[in-house]
């Protein structure tokens, strides 16, 4: 990871530009992602916050190459991570990408385990396939001490994940992916199988991590209580785009934001205002095997005009990190 | 019915489950009471018995000890056509819109037939029409009526789980973590609903969610849960303004919230993890996780009041 610091002239580590993912599934084709925007810079925090098929996790296999074969299909658009061009690299030039320099976490710890072979096992396995010209005891000491550093005693190492509680597994998986010491690590849901107590003990150790590697993150999630805790910066999803980017500041001081943000915030109930009712999103999520010719939100906002049904907006800019991609922001014209 | 007297109230409601380890005290010494018309809150961790509670409550499983009572009658005697008459007073909704209903069964089928059970209807007409006006309450477009559970998303499925729990015009309702599989936009709108309804109808809810933002949206009282006991009970603004419990406290200190100021806070972090509670001691079950605990733990805790309305079950806590 050192020596990729130093290159200064590359100041973006990941950069999406435009992308198209759809799954053609027997019954229709699912538009997944439509022109999905992202860059991340070396080191950032960055949540993505989304409903239930919003095209949060296909963006995240995207970026691994892990999209169901036949089924999911790029169509359009690029993934640049670090100068590679990911669409286009061979399979090997994956492999060495995959788990050594880009991590991910899964949202149910159990599965992501192997329930056969030992916790210890299986966090060397990582070493054994990535760092071959490591020595064994230079192995074991590594892994001993990552186990020590995401808070499992490092005893326990020959135990099976059955043995460990759920928090305790999505411990050992963090241990996985951060033991080959990647640039970036793809979190999705990492807290959402877990108890609210549980939750806080694993996000003060993705806290702990990133300030020691310096890992670049994205944190997928659909809590945006969760990215306030960990991020610097957010995404906001809908329909497969980003429909507003920015400094946690920017969007949670909740001054300017596009429709659909201010309708989440709305629902939310939180712990300090008294609201008689929530105020909740009308309708329900874009269908994305029949997406609307405009804005995907349009149905559901109470800003839309004719236009908004006509032509998809383009991202808007507010200040020098805050987009928003609504019709509303554009240029010349007051919201509210 | 007095305006005094509880709509719903346990006494000393206690489900222990035999495991081949011992005994597992789910739910421990519960004394409630819920009025007509008003939300009690019951929050805690998975394993903390909440969903045993609410099942409980409803004769779902037999309790091992304890009563409950509905108008001031102990349901736990009931027989026979006295307890179809009590399910037409209480009612569930249950967690996963999923699994909850019949897959098998067509939208209208769901939702009528808890009034087929309990007899509450006629006719076909009469049936269609009452199942036609229970789709409306609960935002249903009408041209799902033939359809199947597996056509809906998550959100209308559990819309046809509060009609169908609606349906015999019930006075109680157990909502056992009714919006956690539900997306927030949508959740809101259930809560929204469930809030009307009471609004309306004067129902009253046990509401059972580990979700501490929601509870506090939703409740009138509040009821904390650890390992089977509870440990806190106070109104809702009374708990959230003064929480007392050290448990209550972690809890609220660890909730993520969109409060930016709450950013840089302080965060108190509980050591370890909920253990089974099989066989448990006497003393405070809480104590191994509690940076409080002392001597004095290993004592029984019971409920105690500190201030009116406010119980703690903590030696430390004076009102």
């Amino acid at each position: 990871m050192g020596n990729k610091m130093q290159k200064p002239a590359n100041e973006n580590l990941l950069e999406i530009r435009n992308l198209h993912v759809r799954y053609n599934t027997d019954e229709a084709v699912v538009h997944a992602l439509n022109g999905f925007d992202l860059t991340l810079k070396r080191g950032e925090t960055l949540g993505i916050v989304g409903e239930t098929g919003a095209g949060k996790t296909t963006m995240a296999l995207s970026i691994m190459r892990l999209l169901p074969k036949r089924i999911g299909e790029v169509t359009a658009g690029s993934i640049i991570y670090d100068g590679i061009d990911i669409l286009k690299a061979s399979a090997n030039a994956m492999l060495k990408l995959r788990g050594k320099r880009i991590s991910m976490i899964f949202q149910d710890p159990m599965t992501s385990l192997n329930p056969v072979q030992t916790v210890g096992s299986q966090i060397y396995e990582v070493l054994e396939l990535h760092y071959p010209e490591m020595t064994r005891e230079e192995k074991h000491r590594r892994v001993d001490e990552m186990l020590e550093l995401v808070g499992i005693p490092p005893a326990r190492k020959d135990e099976y994940p059955h043995q460990f509680s759920g928090g305790m597994k999505q411990r050992i998986v963090i241990a996985m992916a951060l033991i080959s010491k990647p640039e970036l690590l793809l979190a999705d849901e990492p807290t959402t199988a877990l108890d609210v107590t549980i939750q806080a003990q694993i996000l003060e150790l993705v806290r702990e991590l990133k300030r020691q590697f310096n890992t670049a993150m994205i944190l997928i999630t659909h809590d945006l209580g969760v990215v306030n805790e960990v991020c610097e910066n957010v995404a906001i999803v809908y329909g497969g785009e980003v429909i507003e980017r920015g400094t946690i500041e920017d969007v949670y001081v909740r001054e300017k934001n596009h429709p659909y943000t201010e309708g989440l915030f709305g629902a939310i109930p939180d712990l300090v205002t008294d609201l008689p009712r929530l105020k909740s999103i009308p309708g329900y999520m874009v269908d994305p095997t029949n997406l609307p010719e405009g804005c995907k939100f349009a149905d559901r906002c109470g800003f839309c005009t004719e236009r908004c049904r006509r032509e998809n907006p383009i991202l808007h800019r507010l200040s020098d990190t805050h987009f928003i991609k609504c019709h509303l922001f554009e240029e010349g014209s007051n919201h509210e | 019915m007095s305006e005094n007297r509880p709509l719903v109230e346990t006494r000393n409601l206690c489900k222990y489950f035999d495991t081949p380890r011992g005994q597992l005290h789910a739910v421990e010494e519960v004394n409630l009471s819920i009025k007509a018309g008003e939300t009690l809150g019951v929050v805690g961790e998975s394993g903390c018995g909440k969903s045993t509670l609410g099942r409980v409550i409803l004769r779902l499983i037999p309790p091992t000890r304890g009563e409950v009572y509905y108008e001031g009658e102990n349901i736990l005697e009931y027989r026979g056509k006295q307890l179809k008459k009590m399910h037409v007073n209480m009612q569930m909704i249950f967690q996963d819109p999923f699994t909850s209903l019949n897959p098998r069964l067509s939208i209208s089928n769901i939702i009528a037939e808890p009034m087929k059970v309990c007899g509450l209807v006629r006719n076909r007409r009469e049936m269609a029409e009452r199942v036609r006006e229970l789709m409306e309450v609960c935002g249903l477009p009408a041209r799902y009526v033939n359809t199947y559970p597996h056509e809906l998303d998550g959100g209308r499925r559990q819309r046809v789980g509060l009609a169908r729990a609606l349906a015999v015009d019930p006075k109680f309702i157990v909502c056992d973590e009714p919006v956690s599989a539900l997306d927030v936009s949508i959740q809101a709108q259930i809560l929204n609903l469930l809030m009307d309804l009471q609004e309306q109808k004067g129902v009253s809810y046990l509401f059972i969610t580990h979700d501490l933002c929601v509870v506090r949206h939703i409740s009138h009282q509040i009821m904390v849960m650890y390992m089977g006991q509870v440990v806190e009970f106070a109104e809702k603004n009374e708990l959230f303004k003064n929480p007392l419990h050290p448990y209550t406290k972690a809890l609220l200190s660890a909730i993520p919230t969109i409060d930016l100021s709450r950013r840089n806070r302080e965060r108190q972090l509980l050591r370890g993890e909920v253990a089974n509670p099989i066989n448990p001691k006497p003393g405070c079950r809480f104590a191994p996780r509690c940076a409080y605990a002392a001597q004095e733990c290993l004592e029984p805790q019971t409920l105690r009041e500190v201030a009116p309305g406010h119980k703690v079950a903590c030696w430390r806590c004076q009102g």
